[in-house]
């Protein structure tokens, strides 16, 4: 593996996705600080925090794979001496990294704050939950959009999976779970730990499918 | 050195052949001399913005005319020939003439006919004091 | 050193609606293969499957000593690729594409690649998207020339270029030939510049190889014979006369195998010979892909 190669790649479309990157830096800032002031504001913040993670896990998968292949950039990058498989592992590499720092510092913030509040624990298990969500939806358009290389495939993604965010409130639905919100420690129940779980099974199936499948493709342009 | 040829795109005839004309000429006129080195033939190419193939072709073709001499590894020179011009305006008696032919046969022209007008042709180019 | 730069040999595709069949390419070290067809012939297929982009389905592809598509990251240091489906980066500066680009390569020349900005009239830091189309092409070809790459795969390299911008691109690939181990192939519409510099040519006509030699074997063995015809007769069919329009009595032959015996030919059998007449390289094409689709042997 051409590591120098690779970590070019990295930072070039690090570089060429700045000024959203930055927006979303931004709008997480302005969220941290709206959770910090108080009440009503504070709601505002966790929602604005959200907003922003999901609009960061469906703009960099746009941005440097998608766009990057709709406007022919894809057969420039491909011209470089680097074999399909590098170009996937700058790809992950490249997005995940972008991704996790953002979300990491966002969702740090965040449930930091929250856990900081004496009496709030028990909302820290959804905390974590609606953390990992635009991760999953993430993983998911990262993998569509890389493997399928389709603007419309990665549409239909986008939409299922914003579609899905809203069945989030099955949640209260489930025994206990309403109750152990208002709980000043978290409760870490069976169910909530399959959540979870299965939402880090989602995350790593889909990164490992991306690499499978993009191993098996016989047309890069 | 630099060839200073210059290739015409609307003349008719193949590209190796102007390159072919061009080297004669400037032989016969004594610009290139006895035992100067023609450009190499990838030079000359890239000169004349030609493939590489054609300025071999021409050179060959020079070669086997006795007009240039080709040492493998070492290029081109022109040949010691004292009579490089003349050999140039045989050349191109040749040419004429086989035209002549060609033309005198599409207009249906007979052969008797043809030296006819040849001499006629020879007698208009004489310096008029000398007649036999 | 392998003495070709290029090899392929019986390679296949098949997509839904097109095949590419039984192709064999060579183009050997120090020489410039032109490569022409009609649209949707399989060029830009070939083209990819060299570059490693599209993975053959049947055949043999060697680039510079490189099995492809397994060995592609190591021939792509040495080739210098430009596409006409190929983008630059548009928010971009051509500036920041050369940087990059010498970043990867250490063949990066910047001397040379001064000369080329002004020989293609770029400005640096112009982005890409204030670039017209031409000035697109010519930064491609910029970005990949100075590099000084060992081979040059280039698509449609001077389609869409004004006249000034053709002649300096011809006159850089012709340059780079000064280097007896470097090679270049190129695919165009325009036979000009094909006529004018390739060392070899292919034809390529819906997925197959239908002619493929040195230029001036081309240009050789293709002529077109004018003839009178003495009566009421037909031009007889003579070896090597591959067509023949005849309308009353004057006829135009079509020959792929010209020899000095065939006017001759004619002349013994009672007909006048008016002309015969070279070809250019585009008349050669489209009458060779002309008989080669209706089944005749060329």
């Amino acid at each position: 593996m051409n590591r120098a190669l690779v970590m070019r790649l990295i930072v070039k479309d690090w570089y060429l996705s700045r000024v959203p990157l930055a927006l979303v830096a931004l709008a997480g800032a302005v969220s941290t600080g709206l959770l910090y002031s108080g009440e009503t504001a504070g709601l505002a913040g966790l929602i604005s925090a959200l907003i922003a993670l999901v609009f960061l896990s469906i703009l960099i998968p746009q941005l440097t794979v998608v766009n990057e292949r709709k406007q022919g950039n894809l057969a420039f990058v491909m011209s470089l001496p680097i074999s399909p498989a590098e170009y996937t592992m700058s790809k992950v590499l490249g997005n995940l990294s972008a991704f996790v720092l953002l979300w990491a510092a966002i969702v740090g913030a965040v449930l930091g704050t929250i856990a900081s509040v004496p009496g709030a624990g028990g909302v820290i298990p959804l905390g974590v939950i609606a953390a990992l969500a635009p991760f999953v939806s993430f993983c998911l358009l990262l993998a569509v959009a890389i493997v399928t290389e389709s603007e419309l495939l990665s549409m239909v993604t986008m939409g299922i999976t914003n579609v899905a965010y809203s069945f989030w409130w099955f949640l209260f639905r489930l025994p206990g779970f309403a109750e152990g919100l208002k709980s000043p420690v978290p409760i870490w129940s069976d169910t909530i730990l399959t959540i979870i779980g299965g939402q880090i099974a989602v995350i790593v199936l889909a990164l490992a499918l991306t690499f499978y499948l993009q191993s098996r493709k016989t047309d890069f342009v | 050195m630099l060839s200073g040829f210059v290739l015409s795109q609307a003349d008719g005839r193949p590209m190796y052949l102007q390159i072919i004309e061009q080297v004669r000429r400037r032989i016969a006129v004594g610009d290139w001399k006895a035992g100067e080195l023609l450009p190499s033939i990838r030079q000359l190419a890239a000169d004349l913005q030609v493939s590489v193939i054609t300025v071999k072709r021409a050179y060959l073709e020079l070669e086997r005319e006795g007009l240039i001499l080709t040492h493998h590894g070492k290029g081109s020179v022109v040949a010691a020939r004292t009579d490089a011009a003349t050999q140039v305006y045989e050349q191109e008696l040749t040419t004429h003439l086989e035209q002549a032919a060609h033309l005198a046969g599409a207009l249906g022209i007979s052969t008797r006919e043809v030296q006819a007008r040849l001499r006629d042709a020879i007698e208009q180019t004489k310096p008029a004091a000398v007649k036999p | 050193m392998n003495e070709f730069a290029v090899q392929l040999t019986g390679v296949g595709k098949d997509y839904r609606f097109f095949s590419l069949n039984d192709v064999r390419l060579e183009v050997p070290v120090g020489q410039i293969m032109g490569f022409i067809g009609p649209n949707g012939a399989g060029k830009s297929t070939t083209i990819r499957i060299l570059m490693g982009l599209v993975h053959q389905d049947r055949g043999e592809v060697r680039v510079l000593g490189h099995s492809m598509p397994k060995e592609q990251a190591a021939a792509k240091r040495d080739i210098g690729f430009a596409s006409e489906d190929m983008r630059l980066y548009g928010s971009s500066t051509l500036d920041w594409h050369m940087r990059f680009v010498r970043s990867v390569y250490p063949s990066w020349d910047e001397s040379y690649a001064q000369t080329l900005l002004k020989r293609f009239d770029l400005r640096r830091e112009q982005r890409i998207t204030g670039m017209s189309h031409g000035q697109q092409v010519k930064a491609g070809l910029l970005l990949a020339l100075a590099r000084r790459p060992r081979l040059l795969i280039l698509d449609e390299p001077t389609t869409g270029l004004d006249p000034v911008a053709r002649h300096e691109v011809i006159r850089e690939l012709t340059a780079v030939m000064q280097d007896d181990h470097r090679s270049i192939l190129f695919s165009s519409h325009n036979t000009h510049d094909i006529e004018q510099i390739s060392d070899q040519i292919t034809f390529i006509d819906r997925g197959r190889i239908i002619d493929c030699r040195d230029k001036e074997s081309f240009l050789d063995r293709w002529r077109r014979i004018r003839v009178e015809l003495p009566g009421d007769v037909d031009v007889p069919a003579l070896p090597g006369i591959i067509g023949v329009l005849q309308t009353g009595r004057l006829a135009v032959a079509t020959t792929n195998a010209f020899d000095v015996s065939l006017p001759r030919a004619y002349e013994a059998a009672g007909i006048r010979v008016h002309a015969v007449e070279n070809m250019t390289l585009e008349e050669i094409f489209v009458t060779n892909v002309h008989y080669s689709r209706e089944g005749v042997a060329v």
